[in-house]
């Protein structure tokens, strides 16, 4: 072995410092916990939930105060806290939570453990309200997270919307770091990821097409929605099988005071959701629908074929939760959605997902919250003629998930917090099957994912915390399958085929149990002041699974293939630094962030890959790396009649590709940028409350250009005359933006109660018009092929205006 | 019958429709490299022949320059069989026809000639493979119903030789003016259909035309091809038609079977071929 010394004027590379990084991690695994425990100690713990729903209420954040110190912590997921206290003290015990009025309690002295459960009064903002709690709008200088962004239900609800649609995915993708393709595009890209490497989670039920209409809308329906976080980096090591970001969007509970419902109706659709106690405090449920019906209208449209044509989405989520004991908790919750086109004898194409969670959570005790989940995910689409058409002809696929998570959070003593747990994922794909007028059926795959985890919050002194932890992921791609075997595995193809070997049933045709499993996660807060902090993180995350698509934006018919003989699963690497700046009370939060993520062995595909229905799907890929890097500003305001946010980011993404022959090569193996590379993307969302009655909203989104590939040259083909391509996405569009703008007039202000409210909401998407451009291409005119015309493709042509009526009661 | 990938695409194009737009801008691509273009092939019942040109900036609205200077010889089973003539504008003839599974390739010669490329160039050897006749041809009328138009559509029975792994590409004259836009491009392998017949019975009759006019005549040709033929116009169609889309693939080379002696890695445009022809024609009529 070499050795070289390192030189003073090295610059270390972006790989070195992922190597750094990770030692750091290792370093702090030791030694976090041989640091010595307290003496006499006690537990305050409880649940903090919302006084008007009895939802409870994750992220708030618990501060405890005596003449000792400042102990705090933030509700988990399912709103419970605890923390450990030297006994014998006095203490004041103090909630706050952007959205709700602080909340604030003289706990006396504390001699033994006690459950303190909190309800939280929802605040009405104000016109021209002086906020004055510090502790709440500075949770993000406080705490490890980086790289993470919340939106509330209410939150997203104040954006202006496409048709008015809330969209959840679409909001998302006006924050620093997370863009799309382009409008339209289904899926969102997070620093530099693609679509596929999103873990989206309803419920912690796993989502494989999150969007309707083909990317136009998402699938979560606001009105049931409760809470979203987009996980952008810094990943807890509770979450893994994807590269780039968790979406974890949660359900409501249901309203366990009272029976209430929300509704509203659109253009294009409408919506119900319903919510109450079935047992008074005991038992309550949510149940939320949605449909689209503008195909209702075709019949006055006079035409055969329309009378015939069916378009249309719906989704229907269901949430009932139970209060089995003081210490139980029993949660079921389940959504099922449809995309349904349909066009007389001509065709039939569905899709959707259903997901099924059960949930149960016990407080074991003062210091120890248990969860453990079951989930059934399952997405199919159906393409082909209508069942009873003569030929007929039906294409059906699917994925089917059976998760189980077992989860513990030991709140070890005030220094410490861990979680640690058990997870496995059992995955059925059937990529195709054909029937009707021939019959036909890919193999279906069959892998199992299983993984631990452990990690640590530690509170390393007042102004230093860090959160570290490991991952062990592992992934064992099982029969019964029959494998092609070829004579050159690094690069498979039919000509090379060497015959099949039989796998039987359970039996391991790949199996990925090495150190590459190790998933080390660090998050380390760096407190400068009571209102400004220094953040750095790292982790490195695997993806087992891979969407075999290469189109622009996924389609609903892209199949998911996992890692196997020939598949590599992929690998990324991500370093970030930050800084957390709050000003002033006026509730204004400044974040920066740069990142930089190496990835590996990621999917690419050959030239002119056929993907539909191609049984050894490993002959059209190729694998390559990829590098992100970026920097991302978001200055919020949270609080007051004003609020929103300005984003920007400055990124690259790139990809290569050099399988050592032409054929395996991309660009000649150079680096060359992502699909959906841009430069710059700005961000201004803003909603201001006039008065009880009005509020009105705004957001200006302005993107680079994304990368598009000319043709080189003519060549022909006996006649036929076609674009020569060398090099791709060598081009650029030009830039994008756009002005979205809203209103919403509360009816029946001057009324104290009411038993029922509504408001008129309408506002128009792209209002200036702008022809943004999706992409440019050239179309010949075949009766004079040398005649080409270059053009613009802009998915949305003009302003759409939008109405709707919404309600509650 | 449309395939799945058509009928996916056929429901978002009709679904984006509403609210999507084209409008033609103006643009300058500059000139990329200078590539040889050979295309040609050579069948059981039609002669060698071969077409040579150059390839040009991408918006020209010339044609593309015919390569006049070269010396192009085809091999079978890697012997020298023919040395095609210059006809005119870069077509190249020669009087061989291919044998059912004998192996086919043709070597180009080019001197040097300015900057232009010159060397030698080789096609990578292809086997011709088999193709049955047609069984029968005829017209029927077709009364309007949704999706379908009222009038006369030509049909033809056909079987497929039974063995996986055939590759066919099939072309239609109208009054004998071949139909010859990218969309016109059809291939097909016997993946779903070895050794079955398009009889009307066991599978649907191929719909050659229609509608169209009583005394229109139509001709329909089935040529077996080589795999690597098969997926090189699939890609072309899907290249020059699929383009641009929310949901279409990203641009791709389009490489043939042409490549530099000695340095495969340095490839011409176009593709060399044998194919063995199967024709049939069929005059409308009340």
């Amino acid at each position: 072995m070499a050795f070289v010394p390192l030189g003073l004027n090295m610059r270390p590379s972006p790989g070195l410092w992922v190597q750094v990084m990770r030692q750091i991690t290792f370093i702090l695994a030791l030694w976090g916990f041989f640091q010595p425990a307290w003496g006499q100690t006690t537990t305050l713990s409880g649940t903090v939930s919302e006084a008007s729903t009895g939802e409870t209420v994750p992220s708030a954040m618990v501060v405890v105060q005596s003449a000792a110190g400042t102990w705090s912590a933030a509700t988990n997921p399912y709103g419970f806290y605890s923390l450990t206290l030297p006994a014998g003290k006095s203490y004041t015990l103090a909630v706050t939570m952007i959205g709700y009025a602080p909340f604030a309690l003289n706990v006396g002295t504390l001699a033994t453990a006690r459950k303190v459960d909190i309800s939280l009064r929802e605040e009405a903002t104000q016109l021209g309200e002086v906020e004055v709690v510090s502790e709440r709008l500075n949770s993000n200088v406080t705490t490890t997270e980086m790289s993470v962004s919340s939106l509330s239900a209410k939150e997203i609800k104040k954006v202006p919307q496409l048709l008015g649609e809330t969209d959840i995915i679409r909001t998302l993708t006006l924050l620093p770091g997370v863009s799309t393709v382009g409008e339209g595009a289904s899926g969102f890209n997070v620093r530099g990821g693609n679509a596929d490497q999103n873990l989206i989670l309803l419920d912690e039920a796993p989502v494989y097409n999150s969007s309707h209409l083909f990317g136009f809308f998402s699938i979560f329906n606001a009105d049931a929605v409760k809470d979203v976080k987009l996980y952008k980096g810094g990943m807890p090591a509770n979450y893994g099988g994807r590269l780039s970001s968790v979406l974890d969007v949660r359900q409501k509970e249901g309203n366990a005071q009272k029976f209430a419902g929300t509704g509203g109706i659109g253009l294009l659709s409408s919506r119900l959701m319903l919510e109450g106690p079935i047992v008074q405090d005991k038992v309550n449920f949510m149940v939320a629908g949605r449909r689209s019906y503008f195909d209702l209208f075709f019949p006055y449209f006079n035409s055969p074929e329309l009378d015939n044509t069916t378009i249309y989405f719906y989704d229907l989520n269901v949430k009932v939760n139970a209060k089995l004991s003081e210490k139980d908790r029993v949660f079921v919750s389940s959504y099922f959605g449809r995309d349904q086109f349909g066009a007389s004898d001509l065709f039939d194409f569905g899709w959707g997902n259903w997901t099924s969670t059960l949930r149960w959570n016990r407080l074991i005790s003062p210091k120890l919250f248990f969860n453990a989940t079951t989930v059934y995910s399952d997405y199919t689409y159906q393409l082909g003629t209508p069942k009873d058409a003569d030929p007929a002809f039906i294409w059906d696929s699917r994925i089917q998930n059976y998760v189980s998570n077992l989860g513990w959070t030991w709140y070890a003593n005030a220094a410490h917090t861990v979680d640690f747990g058990v997870q496995n994922t059992a995955y059925v794909f059937h990529p195709g099957q054909i029937s009707g007028v021939f019959s036909l059926e890919l193999q279906k795959e069959y892998a199992t994912e299983p993984a631990i985890y452990v990690s640590d919050d530690w509170r390393i002194t007042d102004v230093l915390t860090a959160t570290y932890g490991l991952r062990y992921s592992t992934f064992f791609n099982v029969g019964a399958r029959d494998i092609q075997n070829y004579s050159n595995p690094d690069n498979p193809t039919d000509l090379e085929s060497t015959g099949l070997t039989a796998y039987g049933p359970g039996e391991i045709i790949a199996s990925f149990t090495g150190l590459a499993g190790l998933e080390p996660r660090l998050a380390l807060n760096y407190q400068v002041g009571p209102k400004a902090s220094l953040k750095a993180s790292y982790n490195r995350s695997r993806q087992y699974l891979h969407l075999i698509s290469n189109n622009t934006t996924a389609t609903p018919v892209n199949v998911w293939r996992p890692a196997g003989k020939f598949i590599d699963p992929a690998t990324v690497d991500q370093v970030a630094l930050g800084w957390a700046q709050n000003y002033g009370e006026s509730g204004v939060r400044l974040g920066i962030e740069v990142y930089y993520k190496e990835f590996h062995d990621l999917l690419d595909y050959k030239d002119g890959a056929d993907l539909i229905f191609t049984e050894y799907i490993e002959t059209q890929l190729l694998q390559g790396d990829g590098r992100a890097y970026g920097a991302e500003f978001l200055l919020e305001k949270k609080t007051g009649a004003v609020t929103g946010w300005l984003g920007y980011t400055l990124s690259r993404t790139e990809r290569i590709v050099d399988g050592g022959t032409r054929e395996t090569r991309i660009n000649n193996g150079a680096w060359y940028p992502a699909n959906y590379d841009k430069l710059h993307d700005l961000n201004l969302v803003a909603n201001w409350s006039i008065n009880k009655a009005w509020e009105v909203g705004g957001n200006f989104a302005y993107q680079s250009g994304r990368p598009i590939t000319y043709p080189d040259s003519r060549a022909e083909f006996e006649g036929m005359y076609f674009p020569v391509y060398t090099n791709r996405n060598g081009a650029r569009t030009p830039a994008s933006h756009r002005l979205d703008l809203s209103a919403t007039y509360t009816l029946g202000t001057k009324k104290l109660k009411k038993a029922w409210e509504s408001s008129l909401a309408f506002g128009a998407y792209n209002v200036y018009g702008r022809r943004n451009p999706y992409s440019i291409f050239f179309r010949a005119d075949f009766s004079q092929p040398t005649n080409v015309q270059a053009y613009r493709l802009s998915i949305f042509g003009s302003v759409i205006p939008y109405f709707t009526y919404n309600f509650t009661f | 019958m449309r395939t799945p990938r058509s009928l996916f695409l056929w429901t978002a194009a009709a679904s984006l429709a509403w609210v999507s737009c084209q409008d033609p801008i103006d643009l300058t691509l500059p000139d990329g490299e200078t590539r040889l273009i050979v295309n040609g092939s050579v069948g059981d019942s039609t002669p060698v022949y071969a077409d040579l040109s150059w390839s040009v900036n991408y918006l020209s609205e010339d044609p593309n320059p015919a390569v006049e200077n070269a010396t192009v010889v085809l091999f079978e089973n890697g012997l020298p069989v023919d040395t095609l003539v210059h006809i005119t504008a870069g077509h190249y003839a020669g009087q061989f026809r291919a044998t059912y599974a004998q192996s086919y390739h043709i070597q180009v010669q080019i001197a040097e000639n300015g900057d232009l490329p010159f060397g030698t160039w080789r096609s990578a050897p292809e086997a011709l493979g088999r193709c049955n006749p047609f069984d029968s041809v005829y017209s029927a009328f077709v009364p309007r119903a949704p999706f379908v138009r009222e009038g006369y559509y030509v049909y033809a029975h056909w079987s497929e030789a039974p063995g996986p792994g055939d590759t066919y590409r099939a072309r239609v004259w109208r009054n004998d003016t071949l139909e010859n836009a990218p969309f016109n491009l059809q291939v097909f392998d016997d993946g779903f259909l070895d050794g079955r017949s398009n009889n009307g019975i066991d599978l649907p009759e191929i719909e050659v035309a229609g509608p169209d006019s009583v005394g229109v005549t139509y001709t329909l040709e089935i040529g077996s091809i080589p795999l690597g033929l098969f997926s090189y116009l699939r890609l072309l169609r899907e290249q020059t038609l699929q383009v641009g889309g929310l949901f279409d693939p990203p641009p791709a080379p389009i490489v043939g079977n042409i490549y530099r002696e000695g340095a495969p890695e340095d490839y011409a445009l176009g593709y060399f071929y044998p194919s063995a022809r199967r024709q049939v024609s069929w005059t409308i009529t009340p």
